[in-house]
Order: structure tokens, then sequence, then C-alpha cells
């Protein structure tokens, strides 16, 4: 999911994606992405220096997750965090399910990966640490 | 065309002053004509001081009036003028006898100038380093004037009287004799006529004497002043001058900075050039912080230069020029602040009723075409 | 009030020194500044103003307002933000205007030194480090100066990656990519870097610089790039320079240059681009962010900087203009209210927060001071943040032997500050007879991304306002 409806110069996401699966006409071009090429890798997540994209798979039987860009104290695999919407208003509570830190991350932006409800993944974008 | 009874050009010092004694002696069909605005040429570039410690007797007679006509002024238009004195430090034998001869002439029209010890010039600003000084002279008479605050109060006062002050207003030309002695004056938006029309055009007079062919024997010689970041008020009181030190004069303005500057190298030939040089922040630097060591960390925030209108003889002049009604009020090299209210009173004496109990004559701008060259006056900065 | 934890930088442990303040001792690391310093002691009044002696404390940190001005070593109105505190340092509190020092100090005596390098560059940010590099590597020798103790101009601060084209430094943190710029500079056998060192005026033949506490040097060079950078507006409201109302660029300095907190929470003011990434910067600095109030109808900043604050739960109230700030020595309350569409103040509509830090991101206008005295001619121009310099499009301004480069020649980014800096170092070499086709192609290639760059709709003003400065180039361009 790329949430970056505005006519900027950038376009790392394009450039970074392994399997071409971001178009963007041009560098102030607005980004699209071709659901049938995109495999999740989450490079893109990694890449946009916006931290506007987010990864939603539900591909998996056990249900869906979704990638965030994360650049705060980072929880551990298995903590149950707080799910929070766009407008970072708490959703429901979830469990991370995989991270990578600063220095895991292909361009150092530290991602988080939770389990979520299928209704709520076009609604959760961010967490919070529950302590 | 617009009839008016007096035109002057030029709104520094001294075509304000001119005008304000014109209004009080009656004379309210007056136009200023400034081509920027009030304070741009010389005026507001100053070094804000006034004194009557000069060489000459003219002189001297000039500036103790325009001291006094200062005060008057200042209460009246409500600025501070403040009489914080000019001290002179004397760093030899030679100067400091050379002074008190003058102070003896100065003290014989009436100006109080002292001769003090280094200690008693120490007790005035003890900031001073006395330890190379002989002595000063001091006339507790002399002062200072922002010139920001000067000219923002001559437009007002003019802005509440008959008489016009119109900034932003170039006269591009000037014809002389035409209708029964009418001179015209132009700008780009307008034409004017009078029967008197007075240049104080300050360095520019020449330019204004060239729309009429007429050759007036000024050139405009560059000087520069700087401004520090400002220091508590009270600091240094008096205008301290120092010959010794390349020509240095500095005070502080009622705003705090300390403001002032050393001469100009004798070498620097007359230009319009108004800009500064770094070679001039070297030497005010090193003037300053030997007089003051304190000034040493003292950091300049400005620095401009302005123009010294500089006459054959240092002088300036003053009176009716060539043609009847054609009046020149120009030259003062580096006192024509101090003494625009004298000046301004003289003239406007001789123009409304043909003479003056000041010493005007002296300054008498034919005395050039006469080659009678008067004593240079005592020049600083 | 030190950061501890930062999930994207370090803050390495340094040398402890102490100084005193008031005569009282404190403790400093090596390495910041003064100011930084006090702040972290929780000394925020940094001085009384002259003329009202009304308490004074940091404002821009980057050396060009007057906020921070106290009295070392003796020395009165220092800016403590821009210099190093130093073991056994005297750091007092001015009160008023300062005296003239009566007595000599403990500062060595300036001598005056003279240099001549065939580049000067005045400032290291991007654009003056990406000129530099340009133009010693066409062969022309290079003195860059910065007034600050770091090379690398805002970017230092800019913890956040870059938007921009991928083949640029696109997806770089900010301050990565001027720590690499940084590093190539002074590596770099033809540049010299003087840090610490203000450029105070461009004299007709010559440039004078200061090295802060050191000594004051005339610089002869044949080419000057003026890459001095922006100043941080100051917006109008009772109490505005009270202790606690900082630049946001301030606030970011102290904690993203120094890891010091500015306070606990804050009330962002402005919700452009910068207002909304220090915002985003507080919250990762663990320093809770009150509200963003921004007096426009809409958010100026890109959307996707909107919506990662957005998702902190941070509110952007918009409409709202700050009406005052409230507090007795220093901020404790800030007040906004509600603006109608022709800007009137629609009454009951006040909104308080108990904040310590107000932080002003209401925009920043071209450093263009040294560009007017050296006799540049300049033009007014919003859309570009105030007055720049007319110049060409190789950035040569009115006056040939100077250049522009960066936000000085209009308020822009980083990314176009490098490619204007790439542009002006590489004239500058071939004007002085260095270099050659490889710098045509630099210029050339430059000129290109920054036309894409600019070509967006986001862009529009800034086009336009580019197209009034910029004049034809006085050769023509191949
Ligand atoms: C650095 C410096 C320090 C000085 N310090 C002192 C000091 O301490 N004390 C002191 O007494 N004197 C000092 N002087 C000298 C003093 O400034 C001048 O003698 C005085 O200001 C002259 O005033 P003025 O009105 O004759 O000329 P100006 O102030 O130069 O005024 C002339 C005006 O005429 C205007 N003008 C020119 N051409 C035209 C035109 N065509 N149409 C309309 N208007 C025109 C100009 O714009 C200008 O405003 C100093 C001068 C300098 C440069
Ligand atoms: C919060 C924030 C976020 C930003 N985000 C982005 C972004 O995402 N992408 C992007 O491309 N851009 C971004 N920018 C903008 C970018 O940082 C600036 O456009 C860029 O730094 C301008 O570069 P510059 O070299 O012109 O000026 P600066 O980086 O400001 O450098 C100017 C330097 O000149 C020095 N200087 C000034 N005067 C003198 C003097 N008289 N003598 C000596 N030195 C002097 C200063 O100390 C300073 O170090 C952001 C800016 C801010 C404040
Ligand atoms: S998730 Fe991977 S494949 Fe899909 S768009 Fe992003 S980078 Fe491309
Ligand atoms: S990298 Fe991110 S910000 Fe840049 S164009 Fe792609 S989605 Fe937008």
């Amino acid at each position: 999911m790329i949430e970056c409806p505005q006519e900027i110069p950038c376009d790392p996401c394009q450039a970074n994606c392994p399997a071409g699966a971001i178009d963007l006409e041009d560098i102030n071009g607005t980004p699209t992405v071709d659901f049938e090429k995109c495999t999740g890798c989450s490079v893109c997540v990694e890449s946009c220096p916006g931290l506007a994209i987010f990864t939603v798979d539900c591909s998996s039987e056990k249900g869906c997750t979704v990638t965030i860009p994360y650049e705060f104290d980072l929880p551990e695999v298995g903590e149950e965090v707080i799910g929070l919407n766009r407008k970072g208003e708490e959703i429901s509570r979830v469990t991370v399910t995989s991270l990578k830190t600063k220095g895991d991350s292909a361009f150092d932006t530290p991602t988080v990966t939770v389990q979520v409800q299928e209704e709520h993944v076009n609604e959760l974008r961010n967490i919070r640490r529950s302590k | 065309m617009i009839t008016k009874d007096v035109i002057i050009i030029g709104g520094g010092s001294t075509g304000l002053a001119l005008g304000y004694y014109l209004v009080n002696k009656g004379v309210d069909d007056l136009l200023i004509l400034e081509k920027d605005y009030v304070g741009s040429g010389s005026t507001g570039r100053c070094g804000t001081g006034i004194r009557a410690q000069f060489a000459d007797k003219p002189t001297i007679r000039m500036m103790k009036r325009a001291e006094a006509n200062w005060k008057e002024i200042s209460s009246e238009l409500d600025f501070e003028f403040n009489r914080t004195g000019y001290l002179y430090l004397h760093y030899t034998e030679s100067d400091l006898e050379r002074y008190r001869e003058m102070s003896e002439l100065q003290n014989s029209f009436g100006v109080p100038t002292e001769i003090l010890s280094p200690e008693d010039a120490k007790e005035i600003c003890d900031l001073i380093d006395i330890s190379e000084v002989k002595g000063a002279s001091f006339n507790p008479e002399d002062g200072k004037a922002h010139p920001f605050d000067v000219v923002t109060s001559f437009r007002k006062y003019f802005r509440e009287s008959e008489a016009e002050l119109k900034e932003n207003s170039e006269v591009t030309s000037m014809k002389l004799r035409r209708r029964k002695g009418l001179k015209l004056v132009k700008t780009p938006s307008s034409t004017y006529g009078a029967k008197v029309v007075v240049n104080a055009a300050g360095g520019w007079a020449p330019k204004l004497g060239e729309m009429i062919n007429l050759d007036i024997p000024i050139e405009p010689y560059r000087h520069q002043a700087i401004i520090t970041e400002p220091f508590k008020l009270g600091s240094i009181e008096p205008m301290i001058i120092s010959m010794h030190h390349g020509d240095a004069y500095f005070t502080q303005t009622n705003r705090g900075g300390i403001i002032g500057g050393v001469g100009t190298p004798e070498d620097e030939p007359p230009s319009y050039n108004m800009t500064e040089s770094l070679e001039f922040e070297k030497r005010v630097s090193e003037a300053f912080a030997s007089i003051i060591p304190g000034l040493k960390h003292a950091r300049m925030l400005r620095h401009w230069a302005g123009y010294y209108a500089m006459s054959p003889d240092g002088n300036p002049l003053l009176g009716e020029y060539r043609v009847p009604g054609h009046y020149l009020a120009a030259g003062f090299s580096g006192h024509g602040y101090m003494m625009a209210p004298s000046v301004g009173e003289g003239l406007a004496d001789l123009i409304v009723n043909g003479q003056t109990d000041l010493p005007l004559d002296y300054y008498d701008p034919e005395r050039v075409d006469r080659g009678e060259l008067r004593e240079d006056a005592l020049q600083m900065g | 009030m030190r950061i501890n934890d930062h999930p994207i930088l370090s803050f390495p442990e340094t040398e402890t020194i102490t100084f005193s303040y008031q005569g009282r001792e404190i403790n400093a690391k090596r390495g910041e500044t003064i100011a930084a310093a006090l702040h972290n002691a929780g000394i925020t009044e940094l001085r009384n103003s002259g003329d009202r002696e009304r308490g004074r404390g940091l404002f821009c940190a980057i050396g060009k307002c007057s906020s921070c001005l106290m009295k070392v070593d003796g020395v009165p109105n220092v800016r403590t933000c821009i210099t190093m505190v130093q073991e056994g340092m005297e750091v007092e509190k001015q009160t008023g205007f300062p005296e003239i020092p009566s007595k000599s100090t403990k500062l060595k005596s300036e001598i005056i030194e003279k240099k001549s390098p065939e580049v000067l560059v005045i400032g290291g940010g991007p654009a003056g480090l990406r000129a530099s590099l340009t133009a010693a590597s066409a062969g022309a020798s290079v003195l860059v100066i910065d007034e600050n103790p770091l090379l690398g101009g805002q970017m230092i601060k800019q913890t956040h990656k870059f938007f921009g084209s991928s083949d640029q430094e696109a997806g770089e943190r900010g301050k990565d990519i001027g720590d690499r710029l940084s590093r190539e500079v002074s590596d770099h056998p033809e540049i010299e870097v003087m840090t610490s060192t203000s450029a105070v005026g461009i004299f007709e033949e010559k440039v004078g610089i200061y090295k802060n506490r050191e000594k004051f040097l005339k610089v002869d060079p044949e080419k000057t790039i003026v890459a001095t950078g922006a100043t941080e507006d100051m917006i109008k409201f009772p109490n505005n320079d009270m202790p606690g109302v900082y630049g946001a660029g301030g606030v970011q300095t102290l904690m993203n240059v120094y890891g010091v907190k500015p306070g606990d929470r804050v009330l962002m003011v402005g919700a452009g681009n910068v207002g909304l990434i220090i915002t985003y910067q507080l919250l990762q600095a663990n320093v809770e962010v009150a509200a963003i109030a921004e007096i426009a109808s809409e958010i100026g900043g890109y959307f996707v900087h909107a919506a990662k604050i957005r998702r902190h739960g941070i509110p952007i109230i918009t409409d709202h203009r700050v009406s005052r700030v409230e507090g007795t020595e220093k901020v404790e309350r800030a007040v906004i209210e509600e603006v109608g569409d022709s800007g009137e103040v629609i009454q009951g509509t006040e909104k308080k927060f108990d904040v310590d830090v107000v932080a002003l991101a209401a925009g920043l206008s071209p450093s263009y001071k040294l560009l007017n005295h050296g006799g540049c001619e300049l033009e007014f121009q919003p859309a570009l943040g105030g007055h720049v310099p007319k110049r060409d499009k190789r950035m040569r301004t009115t006056r040939e032997e100077i250049y522009v480069a960066g936000d000085a020649s209009g308020i822009e980014e980083a990314t176009s500050a490098m490619l204007e800096g790439a542009i002006a170092g590489a004239d500058a070499a071939l004007s002085i007879g260095k270099g050659g086709p490889g710098e045509e192609d630099i210029i050339r290639d430059a000129r290109e991304k920054l036309e894409k760059l600019r070509a967006g709709s986001y862009y529009d003003n800034l086009r336009s306002g580019l197209q009034e400065v910029e004049k034809p180039s006085r050769t023509k361009e191949q």
C-alpha cells in the first residue's frame, strides 16, 4: 500500500523494487503498485524516505500481517502492542510477528510486522508499545 | 508649472535646517526636494558630532551659534541633543601646545574649552588608556545628536507646517533665467518655478551645477564610518578624538553603539564611490583599540561610506552664486552636520532680509572665483 | 536533559569538562556549545535583553540571531550557540547592554593574516560543500569556511531520509549525506577548511573573515561562492521573546546535534515540512508534542510527512494562530485561536496548551546580507523566501566574481542546494581556467536535474519566482 498522493520529486520506491512492481511516470509522478508483480518483499517499505509504504500480506493461512516502517524504540517479536490508525487512535491489540532493526534493514529504516485482523489491514498504520 | 517662493534641493541637514529657519521667518511657500529620503546623503552617514572647537574665528562663531540653535531646535522638535563634550586627546607636547593656543582663541568667543591632564581626561571617560596621553582639550558644551532622530523630527515638522518636503523627488534639470527671473526646477513628475533656488545637495552639488552650466568647485571625497554592537549607555559620553591615531573619532550613540571612524588616506582621489573598504576596518580597529583597549572586543555591526563635499579651501560655499536668486549651501567637508543650524539661520536671514549677523561673508562662494581662499578649517575624520 | 536512547542517533560519550556559569561550576561534554551545555544543566534563560531587560533564551542555535549572547571570558556579546565550551571558561549572563570590557581579557590578540585561495566558499552546508568539491576536483584551490563548529549546515540535524532521485542521495538520511560530504571535503588535498569562522563582509577587493576567539583574516580569492543558507523567521505575538520560544531548527540543533532535550512538551507552530519533520524528530527524542498549530487552512508540507505524525495521534490544528505565550520567567503555556477566512480572529476559540517549548516553523529567509554588502543586485521574491540575488543559470550574481548557491539563493532543499553548488563550483573553476569539458557536463547535468526536481505542481510558485530572478547568462550557454 503506497500512501503517497502528491507529486513530489522522489523515486526510491520505484528504483529499488526488485520485482519492478512500482510504476512512477517520472520523478514527480505518484507511485502505483502492480499487485500482480509485487512479491511482498517490503524492500520499498524500507527504502521510502517518506515512510509512506506499508505492506499488507493476507496470503498466509494464519491470517494477515501488516509491515510498517517504525523509527522508534522497537518492540520484541511476540510482544503485544497497540495498533493505531492513521490518526493515532487505538484500534486493537496486535502481536509482533517479525522485525527488522536499523542494521537489518536494506535501507536502514527499521520495520515491524504485526499480525492483524483482516478488517483492520487498511486501517492499522502505526503501533505503540503498551508499557 | 507649480511656483514657490523658495526651492531647496537636498534633504540633508543643510537643506532641512535652512527650510526650518525659512519657515520660522515666515517663508511658508517653500519646497524641499530630496532625491531619495531625508538623510540619505552624508547626513545619515555622519558621526553625530557637534563641536565648537575650531581654529578660526568665523567657524568658532558659527559653531557657537549652531550649538545654541541645536539646543533650541532639539527641544522644539523633541529629539536628543546631548552636550557630552568633545575630548581631544593629545599624545605629543607640541599638539598639546597647539591646542592650548586654540583653546584660548575659543575661550575669547565664549567657548569654554579647557586643557586637561591625562588623569582628568580619564575622569571623563575611565576606559581610556592614558599611559601615552600628554593632555587633552575638552569643551563640555560640544555634543552629539543622532542624525536619524534629527531628520525624522524635521520630516515630522514639515509634515505639520505649510512648507512642503518631497522625498523620492530627484531634480533632473534646472534652468536659471526665464520668465522674470523665475528659476525652473524639474523632477521626473513635475516642473517647479521659484524666485530663489538653493543648491544644498552636498557632494552632488556640482552635478546640479552641470545642469545649468555652472562649475561648482566642490569635489566628493569618500569617508567611511562604522558602528559597533550596543553597549551600556553612558560607556563613552564625549566624542573622543585622536589626531595621533589617524584622525580617529568615536562616541556612543543614544542607541548604545560606538560610532566613529578614522581619516581617509590623503592619496585617495575624489569619487562618487560609496563602498566600504576592509583596509578601513583594520585601521579603525587598531585606532579604537589603542585609545580604549576594551574596544578590541567590540564587534562592528555596520560599516558605510559617505562624502565629505570639499571646496578648494575646505570651508563651505554659502550664499548667492553667479545668478541672483541662485544660492549655494554646500561644501561642508567633515562638519556640515554640526553647522547646519547656524548655516540655516544665517542663510535664511540673507534670503529673507538680505543680511545676517553671522559671518557668512567669510563663506561667500565667489571667493573661489576671486582666488581668496581661506585657511582650512580644523578638520578631522 | 540529555537524550540517552535514540532510535536513529547515537551520542558518544566524550570527555567531561567543567566551566563556570555565574561563578557556579557546570559539567559539559567536550565538543558541545556553551548554549547546549547550559541547556543540559537546565539553564535556558541566557541573558536579559538590551533595552527592556527581558529574559532571552536560545532561538536559532546556528549563529544567525542574537538571542544567546553572553559574556564569555570577559568578552560580551558572544554567540554561545556556536561557541564551543572549553575547560575553565567563565560564562556570565548579560543584563541590558553589556559594558565595554575594562581590563584585558584572556583572549589571544587578533592577528591579521592573509590568504589567497582561488575559490572562497562561504558556508559549509550542502551547497557550499558540493561547490567546494566540484571546484577542487577541477583543480582550483579552495578555502571553505563556516561559522558553526561543524561542517554540514542544516544537514547535520536531518535524521530523516531525503526525498529525491535515487541516482543522487535520495533515501539517505540528511545527516549521513552531510557527514559524507564533510568527510570528502576535509580529506580533499586542494580544500582548506576553517570552521568557527565567519565571513563578516565582502569588500571591493577582499573578503574579511573572523576565526572565532582567534584572529581576523583577509581573504583575497579570485571567485567567491556565497552559500550562507537561511535564517528562521520570527512571528509576532506577545511574549515571543520569552525563553522557551525557539526556532524549530534551533530545537532540532539542540536535540539532534548535541543530544539535549529542548524541554518536556512542545507546541509546534507551522505545518510546513520543517514543522512536520521536527515534530516527528521530537517524538523520536521522546519529547511530547501537544499539537501543531497552522495559520493556513491547509497543511503546507508533504502529505507523507503529515501522515507520519498523524498516526502518532498528534493533532494538526489548521486555521489557528498563536495569540500569546504565558509564563513568569519562561514559557509555561501557549494560547492559540482560530482565524477566519480574512485573517480575523474568531472570539471564543482560544485553546491553551501547557507546554514549556514553543517551536516556530514559520518559514525561512535567505541569508542575503553578505551578497548585499558585496554589491550584488537583490530582488524581493516571496516565492523564494525574501531577498535573493539576481543571477544567471550558472549561479553568477550581478557581480562577476561572486556566485550564490543553496538556500541563500532562495529557500529550497538540500538536493537543489547541492546541484546549485555543483554549478557554482564548476563555473567558478572554469572561469579561472581550471577544468574543462567535464565541468561543462557537470553544469549541464545539474541544470537538467534541477529542472526535473522543480517540475512538479508543488513547485509552481517557486518556478515563477525563479523566472523573475534568473537573468540570461552573460556568456552563451553551451
Ligand atoms: C563618515 C562621515 C562622518 C561625518 N561625521 C560628521 C560629524 O561627526 N559631524 C559633522 O558635523 N559632520 C560630519 N560629517 C559631514 C557631514 O555628514 C556633512 O557635512 C553634512 O551631512 C552635509 O549635509 P548636507 O545636507 O549638506 O549634505 P547631504 O547630507 O549629503 O545632503 C544632500 C542631499 O541632497 C540630495 N540630492 C543630491 N542630488 C539631488 C538631486 N539632483 N535632487 C534632489 N536631491 C538631491 C541627496 O540625496 C542628499 O540627501 C561626516 C561625514 C561623513 C561621510
Ligand atoms: C527541518 C528541516 C528539514 C529539511 N528536510 C529536507 C529534506 O527532506 N530534503 C531536502 O532536500 N532538504 C531538506 N531541508 C532543507 C535543507 O536542509 C536545506 O535546504 C539545505 O541545508 C540548504 O543548504 P545550504 O548549503 O544552502 O545552507 P545551510 O545548510 O543552511 O548551510 C549554510 C551554512 O553557512 C554558514 N554560514 C552562514 N553565514 C555564514 C558566514 N557569514 N560566515 C561563515 N559561514 C556562514 C552556516 O553556519 C551554515 O552552516 C530541510 C531543512 C530543515 C530545516
Ligand atoms: S513489496 Fe517488494 S515487490 Fe512489492 S512493491 Fe515493494 S519492493 Fe516491490
Ligand atoms: S519513495 Fe516513498 S515518498 Fe518517494 S515517491 Fe516512493 S512512495 Fe513516495
